[in-house]
């Protein structure tokens, strides 16, 4: 099986912005979000992607799933195309790819009762199902979960963040998706949940088998649960590799500087690590650096770096670990 | 020899028996319970929780900014001088001129329809008395201080105009104005980019130094308090577990919720297979507990733990600990 | 356990194993009644006085509307000969003649005829408020949810519509095709969804960036079910106070017809008409005429607008 679960080729998103009062017939400036990302994805595997604010990691999530409209391939276990598919076979597509969402009570309905949240993706996929057949689901997924099946009536508000992202995790479960595209989950909530629900996700991926897309701007955490990593910056890739290769051997100038500034909960080893301190911060989106993106902020930028586009090449002896970047 | 210089060491900051609770439609919420601790001048002091830990709550309450329904009891003592629940008056020069507070969000206390620079001259102008170019001399050097390039011309911005990380140096930069003795921060970096955390925390800790402030860094994140405080003060549900100097919590923590908290945070540099848990949520503060707050998700607790809050007693160099249990006894 | 002395062994031991019994005993518990929203809403209404007592008052009037006719000694339309010509002097309120609110002018039977005027009142009201709040919220929803031109366009409808003066347009109507409430009906429900639908809109627009709108739409939800399930009964909280607000409002506007001259039209009456005759009559020394109706006039304005206020609080989200 050698087949990738999903393959993505020069995924480009852009946005329209329009300024607050502009006339009809004013061009609206183009936002790049995603400009152009490769990478593949097999089953049973986690990818992380990591990035700063704005480096458009959720955007990539969405576009992926066709919540933002984009151009490139996308292609499901090598034989079908995604962003090709009209709207009603992609609705139905979408029980295969779920999400996990940041925000553990927001993502939920404050209207409804947890069994209602949990079911809706298995209503709207499964139409024919009995009442009853659905509540039984629910309760078992429930309880895959860790969340006790008696609560099924209880209403968002009433469990704690970490009770509330189970709650996510349970309504992405429902449909046995292969798929979960995770957005920042844990980035809401405290240590002591923290942990917990990464366990969660980890058991359910060995015992289900499924893929995961890990978004965050936690590297550890990223380190701790992904099997490859893809650092963004400004909608572009810089650097991609399975995880001991880029955490032990970061090769590009922003991924050394984002691993070097993760504080470490050690204060002897904190004290002895050399952080590399960037200068200024990222560029708006709007107007991009010429050539390497990067290279406003890079210790290491000259004046090639301005000029061209580095390509993100695979190095020499391991082609799983590619860069961008023209000091490779 | 030591001895002499802790007596001559002044203490800045001493907080005794504080306990906070609101008023709210549901009833009294207990948010901070009988925390005490002191804090020597210059020291850097980390209070360190979960959400609902109280740590907040403890720093609004030192400096008399607790919600109208908010109530704090106890006593804290500023340069020897009481200031808790004190008269409006007082807290005002107190907070004007001898303590700051950095704030998470930067723009909930930069108006947004003021220049930059007005701002900051306002403060000067009205604090101390300082004449227009004065004044715009010595928030001219501020920024300089917290490295923000081309000040100048930048000066002249609204706080819409700067980026976040720059909102929290242009706050750092308001905060220092007067010369404050303590700096409380709290959570100041958690809305910013990892990157940019690394600019501010260095920036920090050098302002530190120069200016020989005191600076209560208030977060959830260990991994900041490892490399820039001296001393910890661990909170969970409204009470200290454990306090003392920085290494020793972190290399042999002594109470179980500062172990499970250490074990529970993936770390970059090691590889784990799987996490340590905390099993169960965060405390309800609704129904304030009887004993310890950690015991239902303490897998160390005994039958005392539910009944019994134990004091916070010191057990070795500096360090002091609430548990039950003795370390030796914990699993 | 290692490190741990025999004597906290078994106990902790004992701890563990309680602690699984009772996780067991939840497990096969009856699943718990969740405490919603609605239910949180509903506490805090009955805490405020203000409300609970105009409920009270509005749900009297509602029976006095309702059931008032069969206390009535006389129908609406009859006119007592033994007191016209002097209703000044036998017209009074009086229990021994069974004219409990006394007559009017005519004289005619003021209980029954407030009785009339208080059922087409709140007719009135409560139609033209429920034909603002179907028609609004509909169309605000679709407008917010769907967005881009199909937005712009139906908002720009309901501005030109604003445009047009309201009472005007009514009046316009009433004395084009006749004055029958059937008209009245048309002419303030045309007009009096436009101010819901905008707020709707502005509900639905912010609702729409929720976190669990796009949940929904991750999951493959379509849009009409996203706005029934997930759009209006987020929204019902807003529409049900602006509803309350807007009835005593369409009790006004009904009253000012009337008091006008326009509104229904004899032998029906509403409150605007009483009143109107009641003023009319005031000089002659039968301050009863106005007093009745004024009476359940005002008392009925206040309840709806502190079961408003009642309402907006129980339902305010920053109370939570």
């Amino acid at each position: 099986m050698n087949v990738p679960l999903l393959k993505v080729e020069n995924l480009k998103v852009s946005f329209k912005i329009r300024a607050e009062g502009d006339m009809p017939w004013t061009k609206p400036r183009v936002l790049q979000a995603v400009g152009g990302v490769d990478f593949e994805l097999k089953q049973g595997e986690t990818l992380g992607i990591v990035g700063e604010s704005g480096c458009g990691k959720s955007t990539l999530a969405r576009a992926l799933i066709r919540m933002v409209d984009s151009s490139g391939q996308v292609v499901w276990m090598g034989n079908q195309e995604l962003l090709g598919l009209d709207n009603a076979k992609m609705m139905s597509f979408r029980s295969k790819i779920q999400m996990i969402f940041q925000d553990p009570l927001a993502s939920l309905n404050p209207r409804m009762t947890v069994g209602q949240i949990i079911a809706e993706p298995l209503r709207t996929h499964q139409q024919g199902l009995s009442g009853r057949e659905v509540k039984s689901r629910v309760k078992s997924v429930m309880e895959k979960v860790s969340l006790l099946p008696n609560q099924i009536n209880r209403y968002p508000h009433e469990f704690s963040g970490g009770q509330c992202q189970r709650i996510g995790i349970a309504r992405a479960l429902i449909v046995e998706p292969e798929l979960i595209i995770c957005d920042e989950p844990v980035s809401a909530l405290d240590v002591s949940i923290q942990a917990q629900v990464i366990n969660l996700l980890v058991k359910l991926q060995r015992e289900m088998g499924l893929s995961l897309i890990f978004i965050a701007h936690d590297l550890s955490v990223v380190k701790h649960i992904s099997h490859r990593v893809m650092v963004l910056y400004l909608g572009k890739v810089m650097e991609v590799a399975d995880r001991d290769a880029l955490y032990e051997n970061p090769l590009h100038p922003y991924t050394q500087a984002l691993i070097s500034a993760v504080p470490i909960p050690d204060p002897r080893a904190e004290r002895e690590k050399r952080a590399i301190i960037l200068k200024g911060d990222v560029p708006s989106p709007l107007a991009p650096p010429s050539g390497c993106v990067f290279r406003t902020r890079c210790p290491k930028a000259q004046a090639i770096c301005a000029a061209e586009v580095p390509m993100l090449e695979g190095i020499t002896d391991r082609t799983s670990h590619q860069v961008a970047c023209h000091w490779v | 020899m030591h001895s002499i210089q802790r007596i001559v060491e002044l203490t800045l900051l001493e907080v005794r028996n504080l306990s906070v609770s609101f008023k709210t439609n549901d009833g009294l919420v207990s948010a901070v319970n009988n925390v005490s601790f002191s804090m020597d001048s210059a020291k850097t002091l980390a209070i360190v929780g979960e959400s609902g830990s109280g740590k907040s709550q403890t720093a609004f309450a030192i400096l008399g900014l607790l919600a109208s329904n908010g109530d704090a009891t106890g006593s804290v003592l500023f340069d020897g001088n009481e200031i808790l629940n004190a008269p409006i008056t007082q807290l005002n020069r107190v907070r004007a001129a001898e303590v700051a507070m950095v704030f998470q969000d930067p723009m909930t206390s930069l108006n947004p329809y003021m220049r930059v620079s007005e701002q900051m001259i306002e403060v000067l102008i009205h604090h101390k008395g300082m004449s227009k170019s004065d004044a715009m001399r010595e928030v001219l050097a501020l920024l300089d201080a917290v490295e923000i390039s081309d000040a100048k011309s930048r000066v002249r911005q609204y706080p819409h105009e700067f980026s976040g990380g720059m909102r929290q140096r242009i706050m750092i930069a308001m905060s220092l104005l007067c010369r404050p003795k303590l700096l409380i921060a709290d959570e100041p970096t958690t809305a910013l980019d990892v990157t940019v955390q690394a600019q501010i925390m260095a920036l920090l800790a050098g302002i530190q130094t120069e200016f020989g402030m005191g600076v209560i860094l208030i977060t959830h994140d260990l991994g900041v308090v490892a490399g820039f405080c001296e001393e910890v003060l661990v909170l969970y549900g409204g009470q200290v577990m454990e306090h003392g100097p920085v290494d020793p919590i972190f290399t042999s923590p002594s109470h179980p919720y500062t172990r499970g908290l250490l074990s529970a945070i993936p770390r970059i540099d090691v590889a784990t297979d799987s996490l340590e848990t905390i099993p169960g949520n965060p405390p309800n503060m609704m129904l304030a507990p009887k004993g310890c707050p950690f015991e239902p998700r303490c897998h160390n607790a005994c039958d005392i733990c539910a009944e019994q809050m134990p004091a916070l007693i010191p057990f070795s160099d500096h360090r002091l600990r609430a548990c039950n249990r003795t370390v030796e006894e914990l699993a | 356990m290692p490190g741990l002395t025999p004597k906290y062994g078994t106990k902790y031991m004992l701890i563990r194993k309680n602690s699984l019994q009772s996780l067991a005993d939840t497990m096969s518990e009856p699943e718990i009644r969740g405490r919603s929203l609605w239910a949180d809403a509903r506490k805090r209404f009955i805490h405020n006085k203000a409300a609970v007592a105009g409920l009270a008052v509005l749900i009297l009037v509602s029976v006095f509307a309702s059931f008032g006719g069969w206390l009535a000694q006389y129908p609406n339309d009859e006119i007592d000969f033994m007191v016209i010509g002097q209703v000044a002097e036998l017209g009074g309120p009086s229990f021994a003649n069974g004219h409990y609110f006394g007559t009017d002018d005519l004289g005619r039977d003021l209980f029954a005829r407030v009785v009339q005027g208080t059922q087409i009142s709140l007719m009135v009201g409560i139609v033209g408020a429920a034909i603002a709040v179907v028609a609004g919220t509909l169309y605000g929803a679709i407008a917010g949810y769907v967005g881009g031109q199909v937005d712009n366009v139906m908002m720009r409808i309901v501005d030109m519509l604003m445009a047009i003066p309201y009472m005007f347009v009514i009046i316009l109507l009433l004395v084009m095709f006749g004055r029958s409430i059937s008209m009245l009906f048309v002419g303030i429900g045309l007009l009096s969804w436009l101010d819901m639908s905008r707020i709707v809109r502005g509900q639905t627009l912010s609702l729409k960036n929720k976190e669990f709108i796009e949940a929904a739409q991750a999951t493959g939800v379509s849009s009409i079910n996203i706005i029934l399930r997930h759009i209006l009964p987020n929204l019902l909280g807003v529409v049900a106070v602006y509803a309350t607000l807007l009835v005593p409002l369409m009790i006004l506007t009904e009253s000012f017809i009337s008091f006008l001259g326009l509104g229904v039209q004899e032998p029906n009456t509403s409150w605007g008409a009483l009143i109107s005759e009641g003023a009319g009559t005031m000089q002659y020394g039968t301050l009863w005429q106005l007093a009745f109706p004024l009476f359940f006039f005002v008392i009925t304005l206040f309840s709806f607008f502190f079961i408003g206020d009642g309402l907006r609080d129980a339902l305010d989200p920053k109370d939570r």
